[in-house]
């Protein structure tokens, strides 16, 4: 139940706060952006997927075999609440299988990357 | 902005909006009609032979000198007997350039290796926006060079030609995300420089309308060459 409610309030915070750059699809921009459709990166840890969400990323990436390196604004605006739901959509759109992102592992994954 | 400059900006907007107001009813007999010219038109008195004739002076855009992602000097002589599409972004855009380089990438897609049609992305960040930054952006969509050409130059020049020849807004602006405010139109220029078409580079649709319309610029243009 908590799981779909995700999917559909994720669904509108991606519209709102990613999709411009990684595409409503999730195939990102060629060389530019990176894909979010089976992506490496984001799936082996979501953890880290949070944090970036949050305070944004900076520096080269690989991304299944492909580098990266355009600056990711940091989305400070958001709660823990709304990176769990987005992350829950990407997680499991695309032929993505990440399963359900709980609120309270979210605030755990962002607890741990405050430092930097 | 001076209060001089306003004027003539909101009646090439209002003429923008009018014009493109028209082409919109214009679909239905797409086949027949062609592209309107859009912007202001003057009308010049000419004498001939004792005969007082008007001439119409559609809106051109204005000579320009910016660099391309090759260091290549980009001129109007570049586009010289093209067709192409202009618009204005820079690489670290956070909102709505990617969207726009998404739709870009299909019309390139469809034109690809097309001698006729040619592509001009302004830079609005040239301090930013060097050459070879451009160079592995474009690298990075995986263009070539000699179709789609991303420019950069002194940032009151590309200011100027967004305002005055492309009709868009292209501006610093500290509250923006990105710290600019651009518009996302992609602009359809003819081989004399007129503006026939703009098309808003975020919407799927109104891109699918501009490349219908490159179609019909396309056929114009070989139907004059036949006559020719």
């Amino acid at each position: 139940m908590r799981y779909n409610q995700y999917i559909v309030y994720g669904q509108q915070l991606y519209k709102q706060n990613c999709s411009n750059c990684h595409q409503e699809d999730g195939t990102g921009l060629g060389k530019v952006i990176p894909p979010l459709v089976q992506a490496d990166y984001m799936l082996n840890e979501l953890g880290r997927t949070a944090c970036i969400i949050k305070y944004g990323l900076e520096g080269e990436i690989e991304v299944n075999g492909t580098d990266y390196n355009q600056i990711m604004p940091a989305h400070d605006d958001l709660t823990a609440l709304e990176i769990a739901q987005i992350i829950t959509y990407i997680g499991n759109s695309w032929g993505n299988e990440a399963g359900y992102i709980s609120v309270k592992e979210t605030e755990s994954y962002l607890d741990s990357c405050r430092v930097y | 902005m001076t209060a001089r400059f306003k004027l003539p900006f909101f009646l090439a907007l209002l003429s923008t909006l009018i014009l493109s107001a028209c082409s919109g009813s214009q679909t239905n007999e797409e086949a027949s009609s062609s592209l309107p010219y859009l912007g202001r038109h003057e009308y010049v008195e000419k004498t001939v032979d004792n005969q007082t004739k008007v001439d119409t002076l559609y809106h051109q855009v204005a000579d320009f000198q910016f660099v391309d992602q090759d260091s290549s000097l980009v001129t109007p002589s570049t586009f010289e007997g093209k067709i192409y599409i202009a618009d204005f972004f820079f690489t670290s855009c956070p909102t709505i350039c990617p969207v726009m380089k998404t739709q870009m990438l299909r019309v390139y897609e469809t034109y690809k290796g097309n001698e006729q049609v040619a592509f001009l992305s302004h830079t609005i960040d040239p301090e930013y926006d060097t050459v070879a930054l451009l160079h592995d952006y474009a690298e990075r969509l995986g263009v070539s060079s000699n179709q789609w050409h991303f420019v950069t130059g002194e940032k009151e020049d590309i200011y100027d030609i967004g305002l005055n020849s492309y009709m868009v807004t292209a501006m610093e602006d500290e509250e923006e995300p990105g710290g600019f405010i651009h518009s996302g139109a992609f602009i359809l220029v003819d081989k004399d420089r007129h503006i026939r078409g703009m098309y808003d580079g975020t919407d799927k649709d109104k891109v699918d309308l501009l490349i219908k319309h490159i179609d019909m610029l396309l056929k114009e243009n070989n139907k004059n060459r036949e006559e020719a």
